[in-house]
């Protein structure tokens, strides 16, 4: 079901980075190594190069002094040989002896002694040969004695040298007998006697063998190719004079061009001294310190091939190379040694990174499918790329169906715009990470609220990947935290009822706020809060101002309607069952009853009984929710509707209290009215009596008869007044005190015992008394009721005036409302300006009429009693007058039906 | 005794009593009728009736028949319309306030007695229960009233 790779794919996108890296380590590696290599080379050349110069140097200085020491010798030898000679030269011992020995050569002495003379000279001198010749060149003696014939290079010379008298040198020559190399040194032998003219030559042969060739033929130290050859210049040419190491038979034979200017005999002939560089008689490349032996034909040349020469160079180059290989070598395999170290690291690192990877992958994976929380993987345009099981099972899909989907599909459509936002802010780097609680939509269509946190994930650019998002379901919280918020709602709503009812004055008040409260609470548009009067029919006492403003019934018609309803329809249900009732399709319930003409329509409704001591006494209606009402809105307005009824029970009770006061004022006030007026009113004939009993006396002292009979008269009927006020006294108190049993009684017979009371005042005025015929059934006290209409009809008859068809007329009015009794008479009326007062206690509008004027008031106490109003009605004097009262606490309601009670009498 | 306004006048005094009780309206007609000083009392017995004596309506719409009082005897406790009342509408009446207007009442109580001055009433009397306190108060009214007091005209 998870594809292994996508992920694997999705993660190394874009992994392959490391390996431009080791190209490049690679590179550098390759650079050090080069720079090393070089460095290496460099050092190895340099010090190769100063070796070679040092050892060029050191070279030449060894031929050099090899060289120079040989010349040196060379000379030196020349010095001595010539130094050998000149003993003998311009020696005149030697002379005259050899004289001697010419002029008598058999002379054994003498030539014994120059025997000896020349064996010394020639032992000691080491001379090969010693040879006297005399001036005609003729050897006269020799040591050793040999009869070799004189070379003919000697002879050559022989005659110069006589001639010169100086001593010669002869220098290399080949013996023309024996072909041997000799030098010889030719010395004159000087007669001093004869003008130093030549006898003969001594002739000091030398044998090169014996010195010269060894001497010249070694060197310091052994080698190979070294060796020391004198040269002479012959001509144009050049002879080699002695042996040569590696050519045979070359001493004075072997010869060059002066041409060949590469021999360094030739360059030091030519004038060159020093180390030269040429090729020698082999053509081989040599080095040569080459000197010219001064004093003499000789130059000289201490040559080393340069091979030789160079071969410990050689061989050091060759080391150099060879230690500068190794050490490139070494430089190389350290440099190869390294990058496979490096390589194998990068690839041990790709591979654990891959590993690594893997792991994560598999971590990731593991931790995606598994987790209870819902995870998704969101591409940047909002489609659901992957989806793990929890997430799918959240929303009631399968993860194939989902990740077919975008976000925008399962999220509610308030909340898209906001998680939109967020994506865009994430995506625009504001932020890296967000978190929001929204709403997503079940398969189903619920809602399901969740916690939402996101992050955007990036590739190694920084571009955007995708978004990885959890989901937690938090419907259970949400939903704990509503009715939380529900409950805390309805506990605030309940407390403000509580409150309400502190504050406000009525009791209406508290029912138009728990109204509101009911509203908000369940959402609802309208609603009415009522109660069952005691009619047992429904009044409203608050109902929802909106409710006004669309409907569209007249508001007279609809004052009307809220007082004294039937109960009937789908709320009248509420109040039968005593059950809360929640109806979201009004229109279909059974009990519908359809609605007035203008009313709102209904889409939905609510209601809940108002019940107290397990009555019910009214209920809450709510209507129009824009969703439908659940058991949860019954709920929370019944357990309203107990804080109301509390609050309503409670204002009630203060109003009942308030009204109690108010009474209790009323009737302390009118006490103190009373008190005042009693008080007057007992005083004034009082007043009259003593007043006219001091006239009296006075009168009777004078005999004024017709004074006195007045003033007995005012006496009389000031007493007569007391006394009559003091028993209505009596009887206005008596009403407050003495309660009669109550009974059912008809309006009949109470007008009957009224008339009855009132009969002679009646007759004596001739008014005729019409009673209709509405038969009506009261319920009370029933002298104190039927006083109410005595006292009404005494009065009218008081106040016919000048009326001469005296008539009273008295009967019931059903309204519907009210029952409101009448007593109407055709009699002087009462001036309106007057009215206000008729009630007054002991108001008489007329002082000339007989009464205390307490009867209407009386009237007023007892129909107030019975909770009812009387007012009296009268266009004006001679307009007859109307007295009209209602006595609703004597009207009993067993059901809604007042009529029943009439067929129920005596019950 | 005779003061300089009779002097000069000669004419009796038109004293307006209002007063629902006839006997109490007798003793004040005895007593003024006892008075040498010539005087009229006329008698009311409502408040409705004083005000029309006073501004010549209903029984006394004739002028001449309801000439204008120099005092006024007002009893507070009347039908129809109070004292209280008819003392306040003399009083604020720019025509009648100069007519002193003397409440006499049984009435001691104490808030009567502040209305009445509140009212701008000019005296209050008591009647007492005492016959000879009456008598004596009834002369002294008489005496004050009548003889004493001077009336603008």
């Amino acid at each position: 079901m998870f594809h292994p790779t996508y992920l694997t794919s999705v993660f190394s996108y874009k992994m392959n980075t490391p390996l431009k890296k080791d190209s490049r380590s690679l590179h550098v590696l390759m650079a050090v190594f080069i720079i090393v290599g070089t460095g290496i080379i460099a050092a190895g050349y340099f010090y190769y190069l100063d070796y070679r110069n040092r050892y060029q140097t050191e070279v030449e200085r060894r031929l050099t002094a090899i060289s120079e020491m040989k010349v040196s010798e060379l000379v030196n030898w020349r010095k001595e040989r010539l130094g050998d000679a000149s003993g003998f030269y311009g020696n005149e011992a030697f002379a005259s002896l050899v004289r001697r020995y010419f002029l008598n050569p058999a002379a054994p002495e003498v030539q014994r002694q120059l025997w000896i003379w020349l064996s010394k000279i020639q032992v000691f001198y080491s001379y090969d040969l010693v040879l006297l010749l005399d001036a005609r060149s003729v050897p006269r003696m020799s040591v050793p004695d040999t009869k070799e014939p004189v070379s003919a290079d000697t002879l050559q010379y022989a005659g110069i040298v006589m001639r010169s008298g100086q001593i010669h040198f002869q220098d290399f020559y080949r013996d023309g007998h024996n072909q041997r190399i000799y030098l010889s040194i030719m010395v004159p032998i000087l007669d001093f006697q004869n003008n130093n003219k030549a006898l003969g030559i001594l002739v000091l042969r030398i044998d090169p063998e014996k010195f010269l060739y060894p001497f010249l033929n070694s060197w310091p130290i052994p080698s190979r190719t070294a060796e020391t050859l004198i040269a002479r210049r012959e001509g144009d040419e050049v002879l080699f004079l002695n042996e040569l190491r590696f050519q045979k038979d070359t001493a004075l034979k072997l010869r060059f061009p002066l041409t060949n200017k590469e021999l360094p005999p030739v360059k030091a002939i030519l004038g060159q001294e020093g180390v030269v560089e040429g090729r020698d008689y082999r053509g081989v490349p040599v080095i040569a310190a080459v000197r010219a032996i001064p004093d003499s034909p000789w130059f000289l040349s201490a040559r080393m091939d340069k091979e030789e020469l160079y071969a410990p160079l050689q061989q050091r180059l060759w080391l150099m190379i060879a230690l500068v290989g190794v050490l490139l070598m070494g430089a190389g395999a350290g440099a190869v040694l390294i990058w496979r170290r490096q390589s194998l690291r990068f690839y041990r690192d790709q591979y654990e990174t891959a590993a690594a990877l893997r792991e994560n992958e598999e971590r990731f994976r593991t931790i995606f499918e598994r987790s209870t929380v819902g995870k998704s993987l969101t591409a940047t345009d909002g489609r659901l790329l992957k989806i793990n099981h929890a997430f799918a099972d959240m929303l009631g899909y399968t993860t194939g169906e989902m990740e077919k989907m975008s976000f925008a599909e399962i999220t509610h459509p308030d909340d898209i715009p906001a998680s939109r936002e967020c994506i865009r802010s994430v995506l625009a780097g504001e932020r890296t990470v967000y978190r929001l609680d929204k709403r997503y939509l079940h398969k189903s269509g619920r809602i399901i609220h969740a916690d939402v946190s996101t992050t955007l994930f990036r590739d190694a650019d920084g571009s955007p990947l995708y978004l990885i998002t959890s989901v937690m379901d938090i419907t259970d919280r949400i939903t704990t935290d509503e009715a939380l918020l529900r409950k805390n709602n309805l506990l605030a709503a309940m407390s403000d009822i509580f409150k309400e009812a502190l504050i406000s004055k009525t009791s209406d008040d508290v029912a138009r706020l728990c109204l509101t409260l009911a509203q908000k609470l369940t959402d609802s548009n309208i609603g009415f809060i009522g109660e069952i009067n005691s009619s047992g029919r429904f009044d409203t006492i608050a109902l929802t101002d909106p409710g006004w403003g669309k409907c569209v019934i007249p508001k007279t018609d609809a004052a009307v309607m809220i007082r004294n309803m039937e109960i009937r329809g789908i709320w009248g249900q509420v109040i039968r069952s005593g059950a809360a009732l929640i109806a979201n399709h009004p229109g279909t319930h059974p009990d519908s009853v359809g609605l007035p003409a203008g009313h709102p329509p209904l889409t939905s409704f609510l209601g809940v009984p108002l019940v107290h001591s397990g009555r019910t006494i009214g209920m809450i209606s709510l209507a129009n929710k824009e969703h439908d009402y659940t058991p949860d809105d019954q709920e929370m307005v019944a357990n309203l509707s107990i804080a109301f009824i509390e609050a309503l029970m409670r204002k009630r009770a203060e109003e009942a209290l308030r009204e109690r006061e108010e009474d209790l004022q009323v009737k302390n006030a009118e006490l103190e009215r009373f008190t005042y007026t009693i008080s007057h009113d007992l005083k004034s004939p009082l007043v009259t009596v003593k007043t006219f009993l001091g006239y009296l006396e006075k009168d009777l002292a004078e005999a004024d008869a017709g004074r006195i009979e007045q003033d007995i008269n005012f006496i009389r009927t000031a007493a007569d007044k007391m006394g009559l006020l003091l028993e209505e006294l009596l009887e206005m108190s008596r009403i407050g005190r003495v309660v009669n049993p109550a009974v059912n009684i008809t309006l009949g017979e109470l007008v009957n015992d009224a008339l009855n009371a009132v009969a002679g005042r009646i007759a004596e005025k001739g008014v005729a008394v019409q009673v209709s015929d509405e038969t009506f059934t009261l319920y009370g006290d029933r002298s104190r009721l039927a006083e109410i209409w005595q006292n009404l009809v005494e009065n009218a008859v008081k106040f016919m005036g000048d009326q001469q068809a005296p008539r009273i007329e008295i009967g019931v009015e059903r309204q519907e409302q009210d029952t409101v009794f009448y007593v109407r008479d055709n009699g002087m009326g009462i001036d309106p300006r007057h009215q206000a007062r008729a009630f007054n206690l002991f108001e008489k509008l007329d002082p000339k009429s007989d009464g205390t004027g307490i009867g209407l008031s009386l009237v007023k106490q007892i129909v107030e009693i019975y909770k009812g109003t009387i007012w009296l009605e009268s266009e004006g004097i001679g307009r007859g007058t109307s007295f009209r009262f209602t006595l609703p606490g004597a009207i009993k309601i067993f059901d809604k039906n007042a009529e029943a009670l009439d067929t129920k009498r005596g019950e | 005794m005779e003061t300089r306004s009779e002097q000069i006048k000669g004419e009796p005094l038109i004293i307006l009593l209002v007063e629902d009780e006839p006997a109490h309206a007798e003793i004040v007609r005895r007593n003024f009728a006892g008075f040498r000083m010539a005087n009229r009392l006329v008698h009311v017995a409502d408040g409705q009736q004083a005000l029309d004596y006073l501004y010549h309506q209903g029984e006394y719409g004739e002028p001449a028949q309801s000439p204008r009082p120099n005092l006024i005897l007002l009893d507070l406790r009347l039908p129809k319309v109070d004292g209280l009342e008819i003392l306040e509408k003399v009083k604020t009446d720019p025509d009648l306030c100069c007519i002193p207007v003397v409440v006499l009442t049984t009435s001691s109580a104490e808030a009567d007695m502040i209305k009445a001055y509140k009212n701008k009433a000019n005296s209050y009397l008591v009647k007492p229960v005492d016959f000879p306190q009456f008598m004596t108060m009834m002369e002294a009214l008489g005496y004050y009233w009548l003889a004493w007091n001077e009336y603008p005209y």
